[in-house]
């Protein structure tokens, strides 16, 4: 079962991505964070295959989260989902090593959901994640 | 008579995820998008929905301006203010321009948000799912 996590405050938006998420996919399982401390805690304690996350958030922000993610679990794969499209986070989402780095504004639904089936394929079959990310990259451009 | 509803928001992402989301809770309802309000007027005019969904930060005239002109032409349309930016300053010009609900991003649920429109919907005595009676 492909195990992923939503790191974002606005509950708003996040409850609506997790609910759009499990009608497509019901066997998801999806844990939400409303912070990056949350989420670290979520990640000691369960194996995820794939992080969304936000960058604007209460406490550390999510780019320095992704960081940390990085350097103790390398296999997560993680998507920042930023408000804002700035080089400056781009190379940093880059830098700190996010899988991939997709602007709101030019987010597509059926782009996400491409990845996520592409995620959930790649469970049974070692080696698929690199294009699953890639796929959400172009998506993004 | 279908339930009509319009979202009134900047962000595209946001907008396409809070209609997937209403129309999975109510597949019966028309939903309308617009980006800003000269969006926004054009289609109301045409076909007035019967719930408007609006943010407030949007390009041109924000949505507590555009809650005021809709009300004064279409006093029946029920405008539920969604923002991301909750402060005592919206809120009051939210009442005084005659909006029905103020909610924040940040803390509401979508759950509750799901009750309200519902209760909204019934109130206008159309089918909970959005369709004719």
């Amino acid at each position: 079962m492909l195990k992923a996590m939503i790191v974002e405050d606005n509950i708003f938006f996040r409850e609506m991505f997790k609910n759009w998420l499990l009608t497509q996919y019901p066997s998801t399982e999806i844990i939400e964070a409303g912070s990056g401390e949350e989420a670290l805690k979520w990640l000691g304690s369960y194996a995820f295959d794939l992080v969304f996350m936000d960058i604007h958030l209460p406490g550390e922000n999510g780019l320095e989260i992704t960081r940390k993610i990085k350097a103790e679990w390398q296999e997560v794969s993680v998507i920042i989902l930023s408000s804002y499209d700035m080089p400056e986070y781009r190379e940093a989402a880059i830098r700190y090593g996010a899988n991939s780095f997709i602007a709101k504004d030019s987010l597509k639904w059926n782009q996400i959901s491409a990845m996520v089936k592409c995620f959930q394929r790649a469970k049974d079959s070692i080696g698929l994640k690199p294009s699953c990310v890639r796929l959400a990259s172009e998506g993004s451009q | 008579m279908m339930f009509k509803t319009m979202l009134v928001e900047d962000s595209t992402s946001f907008r396409q995820i809070v209609k997937i989301n209403l129309q999975d809770q109510f597949p019966s309802m028309d939903i309308i998008e617009a980006a800003d309000g000269v969006e926004a007027f054009q289609k109301i005019d045409s076909h007035p929905p019967n719930l408007i969904l609006m943010d407030v930060t949007l390009p041109g005239e924000n949505g507590l301006e555009l809650t005021k002109k809709i009300k004064a032409d279409y006093p029946g349309v029920i405008i539920i203010i969604l923002t991301s930016h909750d402060s005592p300053e919206y809120r009051e010009a939210a009442i005084r321009y005659k909006a029905n609900y103020f909610l924040s991003k940040g803390s509401i649920a979508t759950d509750e948000i799901f009750k309200l429109v519902k209760s909204i919907i019934l109130e206008k005595g159309v089918n909970a799912d959005g369709s004719d009676n």
